[in-house]
Formats: structure tokens, C-alpha cells, sequence
């Protein structure tokens, strides 16, 4: 009973006719294949189109804006009857103030003024201690917080 | 890694999206800013500091003078240094010299006679121009303020010295020179010389008071004495500070929203520390600084309308428009607005002294007439003042008593309370919650 069975099977499988793959199922299957592959790489073709793009306009906005701002900017100074000068006036006097003329509510003024003056490129602090030294004495700057 | 690079992208396409913007918005808030200033410009409002640069033709110039005084001034040895500056701190507030202390400090007045007699030149004067103010604001040479201040100092001291040694007339005569210089140094509209100025008027008055209080003086010297006490001379000049920083403030500002390399180290390193951190920060935040500059033009237009006001009617507005406050999208810029506040206080503090000093030099005229004080200040009108004092805090007559002894006059400081005519010179915050009266006192029988 069961070697009729397999016979009958076998009998069925060799009656299938074998025909033949359909026209471009390898390409589609290939294709497919790429796509998805493609789509599960880090690059896929719209992230490059939008970086690409994103950068062309990275570049062109800070080219555009150096150059309106740099004309916007002549005009302002021409306004100021300006010349973009240098800042080149050093001054120490600037924290010793501050002490001298006094209490806190002149801090936030002197601090304007005293960044006006300021020599930031230098040894400033030393050169302050040295003329806080030199010219005051240690204990003058105690003496005389009047006002 | 998928994910990862498209939050990248992401990131890009957002960062580009701010950038435009921020592009954007420059431009506009830039078209802005020179709108305004064009207008400006057309109204005539001065743009350049050269505009209202101080005129003064150097055979009037007082600056050369005092160039040489602070040349010549000697500070104290090194053994004596100590001791002087501790006696010149205790003498403005209030306490008498010891015998050693006012030897040292007679010698170091001896040493500085020279610089003394410079500053009653500089005095004689009719102008002063120190810097040269065709250059950028940063670049104009300023008065030494420290030298200024130590010079003042000593110069108001030698002045009670002489007048305590007898030589009363050279000792007022001094310190009037004294003030007549402070003065001058107003000629150069700065903010720091009208800080400077208003200090060391204030210490000169605390040396005319301890010379001309409880010592007999002549009517006629008294009435000089009361022209000097023009505060009208002094609220002019003090305005003038306003448009200077206004104009310093707009070619700093310039300088910043530039931001040439170079250049802009020096204006960046105004707002912070000249790293590469920061000007990007100021770069990125260029089109607010471009709104704040304007707004801070405008700030400065409304002081300068309320400046010649009296300190109660500066406070009035000040609260009414609160012009203090900064808009929350120009705090992070870091942008300082003087503390014009704290200004017109130290201001109308002066002007408190001066009046307080002036009715009680009228009160002594009046009594060299009438043998005794006035009942009140009322009794000196029109003869001796032409109205009743103001007080500049609280635009009520200044306090007048005589109590125990005593003449007190005093206008109630910042503070607007009574404190009995208590003082201090040791002002340690805005508004002082005791001790803030700004007192003329005298003893009725010396």
C-alpha cells in the first residue's frame, strides 16, 4: 500500500512539465535585490541629493551674506563719517577706578569705559599689579573708596 | 548608521534653514540700522564723535598745564606712604588729623607746591582739551583720572592745612582753584570725567565746609562763596556725557557688527574674551545686535531729554517708562548700557551738597547782619536766596532745625527718609537705607 503510494507520487512529479522562467524575472529578482540593498545602505540617493543641495546653499547663504554685510557695512561707517580704525590707546587705569570712584553702582558704568580703554593684548594683570605697586602703594587703594 | 546619518542630514538641512534666516534677518535689520541712522543723519542729530568734539584753541587750553602737574606730582616715601593714605581716607570721613599725620602730609603738600600752583594756572584757564578728538573714541588720549584724583585730594587737604595754620583766605582761594579745575575737566563731555568730576567736586566741598564752618567770615566772601555753588553750571555740562556715549556706542557698535578680523579683535574683546567661541557667538547674533544698537540709540535720546531734570522728576520717569529693563532677546548679547541711574544719583547728591552748602552760607551772611540765624530758610528770600532750596531727592523745601545747638540743614538722600541730618561719605550701595541725609551743619555758638 504505501509502495503504491510513492509510486503514485512519483508517477505526478514526472507528469509536470518544467516551463520555462518568465521573461526577466532574473532582472526583476536582481533588481529587487539592489533596491533593497540600497535602501538598507547609510546613503541612499535622496539623503545624498539633500546634502549635496543643503551644502550648495550653505555655501552660496555665507557667500551672500559676507558680501551684503560687507557693503551694508561701508555704507553704516560712511553714515558715522567712519574709518574702521584700530584701537591702539592702552590704559591701566581702569579697575583702579573702579575702587577709587567707588561704590557698586558705578561697576556696571566703569566697566564700559573701562573696556573702551582696556589693552587686552597684553600681560594686563601684571602690568596693573606693577602699577598698582609703583604709583599706589598697597594700601592706597583702601583709603580712598569715598565715593 | 542609517539612522545616525539621517539625523546628520537632518541636522544640516535644519542648521542651513537657521542660516538663511539669520541671513535673511541681517539684512533686513541692517537695512534697518541704516535707516535710522540716515534719518537721524537728516535731523541733524551728530553721528560722529568728532561732531561735538570740544572746541578749544591751545592758548586757552588748560590740558598742558596739567599735563605738567601730574608730571611733577611726588606721591609719599615709601615709610610715610602708608600713614598719609590712611589720614587722607579718615580725614574724608569726618575724623581729625593727628599731629603726625598732618606733619607728613604738610611735607608731601610741601614737595607738590609746584603741581598746586599749576592747577590754579590749568584753573585760570578758559577750556580744556586734553585728547585728540579727531581719532576713534578708543583712541583718545584721556585725563589720568588716578592722578587726577590724588592731586584733587591733596590739593583740598593743603587748603584745610593752610586755613587751620591761619591762612584762612589762600586756604578757600585754594580750593577754589580746586573746584574751578574739576570743573574744567567736564570740558571733554566723558562719562568717566564727569564721574571724576563729580567726585572730587564733592571732596572739595567737604574741604571748603571743614574751613568755612564755625570760622568768622566776612559777608562779601561768604556771597562769592554762594556764586560758586551754581549747580545749573553743572547739570549743563553733566548732560553732555549722554551723546558722547551714544556715539561711542555706535562706532563700538559698528566695529562689532563689522567683525573684520583685526579689527573687530578689539571691539569683540569688548563684549568678551577674544576666542574663537565668541566670534562666532557674535557673528551668529549679528542681526540683534543690529536691533539692540538702535534701541540703545533710541534709550539714550529719552535720557537725554530727562538729564537736565531734578533727580525726583529723573526718578518719576525712569520707574514710568522703565528704561532700565532690557528685552529678554538682548540680554545674551552682553551689550553694557551705562547705569545712568546710579549717575543722575551721584549727580543730584552734589547738587543736594551744593544747595545744603549755599543756604548755609546765606544763613551765616545773616547772621553777620542780624547777629543770629533764621527761623527759617524762608526768612533768606529774596535778599539772600531768591527761593526756598529744593531738595533734589524729594522736590520738597530742604530740612531746616537748629537743635541743640546746632544749625542743620539737609536734603533726605536717595534714601527720601529723615535720618536727623546724619551722613555718610562711605556710600556702599544704590540707595542707602540709613545715614543718606547730605547735611550743611553748624555749632550756633563756636
Amino acid at each position: 500500500m504505501k509502495n503504491r503510494e510513492m509510486q503514485d507520487v512519483e508517477n505526478l512529479i514526472k507528469s509536470i512539465k518544467l516551463s520555462p522562467a518568465p521573461e526577466g524575472l532574473r532582472e526583476r529578482i536582481l533588481d529587487r535585490a539592489r533596491a533593497r540593498g540600497r535602501s538598507n545602505a547609510g546613503m541612499t540617493p535622496l539623503l545624498w541629493k539633500t546634502l549635496v543641495g543643503c551644502a550648495a546653499a550653505l555655501a552660496f547663504i555665507l557667500i551672500a551674506d559676507g558680501l551684503l554685510s560687507r557693503t551694508q557695512q561701508s555704507r553704516l561707517q560712511a553714515l558715522l563719517d567712519g574709518s574702521g580704525r584700530t584701537e591702539s590707546r592702552a590704559d591701566e587705569e581702569g579697575p583702579l577706578l573702579a575702587e577709587a570712584l567707588g561704590d557698586p553702582i558705578s561697576s556696571k558704568m566703569l566697566a564700559r569705559e573701562k573696556t573702551l580703554i582696556a589693552d587686552r593684548t597684553s600681560t594686563r594683570q601684571a602690568r596693573l599689579g606693577h602699577l598698582r605697586a609703583e604709583l599706589l602703594g598697597e594700601d592706597f587703594e583702601d583709603n580712598e573708596n569715598i565715593y | 548608521m542609517k539612522i545616525f546619518t539621517k539625523v546628520l542630514v537632518i541636522l544640516l538641512v535644519v542648521v542651513t534653514a537657521v542660516l538663511l534666516v539669520r541671513a535673511v534677518f541681517n539684512y533686513a535689520m541692517g537695512k534697518k540700522l541704516e535707516n535710522y541712522l540716515a534719518e537721524a543723519k537728516a535731523e541733524g542729530i551728530p553721528l560722529a564723535l568728532k561732531d561735538i568734539a570740544p572746541s578749544c584753541p591751545d592758548p586757552d587750553n588748560a590740558a598742558p598745564l596739567w599735563k605738567a602737574a601730574e608730571a611733577l606730582f611726588i606721591l609719599p616715601d615709601e615709610k610715610d606712604r602708608k600713614l598719609a593714605f590712611d589720614t587722607v581716607g579718615a580725614f574724608f570721613d569726618g575724623k581729625p588729623f593727628d599731629e603726625a599725620a598732618r606733619q607728613t602730609l604738610a611735607r608731601l603738600c610741601g614737595k607738590n607746591r609746584r603741581v598746586f600752583e599749576l592747577i590754579a594756572e590749568a584753573a585760570a584757564r578758559p577750556c580744556l582739551r586734553f585728547g585728540d578728538w579727531t581719532k576713534a573714541p578708543w583712541a583718545i588720549e584721556q585725563v589720568k583720572a588716578m592722578k587726577t584724583i590724588q592731586v584733587t585730594r591733596l590739593l583740598g587737604i593743603d587748603a584745610v592745612l593752610q586755613a587751620d595754620a591761619g591762612q584762612v583766605r589762600e586756604g578757600l582761594e585754594e580750593c577754589r582753584n580746586g573746584m574751578h579745575f574739576v570743573r574744567k575737566l567736564m570740558d571733554e563731555p566723558w562719562l568717566l570725567n564727569n564721574l571724576v568730576a563729580l567726585s572730587e567736586m564733592k571732596v572739595l566741598l567737604i574741604c571748603f565746609d571743614r574751613i568755612a564752618r564755625g570760622r568768622g567770615i566776612d559777608s562779601a566772601t561768604l556771597a562769592a562763596w554762594m556764586n560758586e555753588m551754581n549747580f545749573d553750571f553743572w547739570r549743563h555740562q553733566s548732560v553732555r556725557w549722554i551723546p558722547t556715549e551714544r556715539l561711542i556706542g555706535l562706532e563700538w557698535g559698528l566695529k562689532v557688527i563689522g567683525g573684520k578680523p583685526g579689527d573687530a579683535s578689539a571691539a569683540l574683546s569688548l563684549l568678551g574674551d577674544e576666542k574663537g567661541i565668541d566670534r562666532f557667538f557674535y557673528w551668529l547674533v549679528r542681526p540683534v545686535l543690529k536691533s539692540q544698537f538702535i534701541w540703545v540709540h533710541k534709550r539714550y535720546g529719552d535720557l537725554e531729554k530727562i538729564a537736565p531734570e531734578p533727580y525726583y522728576k529723573q526718578n518719576e520717569f525712569l520707574n514710568k517708562r522703565n528704561l532700565e529693563r532690557v528685552p529678554w532677546y538682548y540680554r545674551p548679547t552682553g551689550v553694557l548700557f551705562a547705569d545712568f541711574r546710579g549717575v543722575f544719583l551721584k549727580e543730584a547728591a552734589l547738587e543736594a551738597m551744593m544747595l545744603t552748602t549755599k543756604a548755609g552760607l546765606a544763613c551765616k551772611i545773616y547772621k553777620n547782619k542780624t547777629g543770629r540765624y533764621p527761623e527759617s530758610l524762608g526768612a533768606l528770600v529774596p535778599d539772600l536766596l531768591p527761593e526756598v532750596p529744593i531738595d533734589p531727592f524729594t522736590g520738597k523745601p530742604l530740612i531746616y532745625k537748629i537743635q541743640s545747638g546746632e544749625l542743620l540743614i539737609y536734603s533726605l538722600g536717595s534714601n527720601q527718609k529723615d535720618d536727623g541730618g546724619r551722613m555718610t561719605y562711605q556710600i556702599t550701595k544704590l540707595i542707602m537705607d540709613k545715614d543718606d541725609d547730605w547735611t550743611w551743619r553748624e555749632k550756633i555758638n563756636p
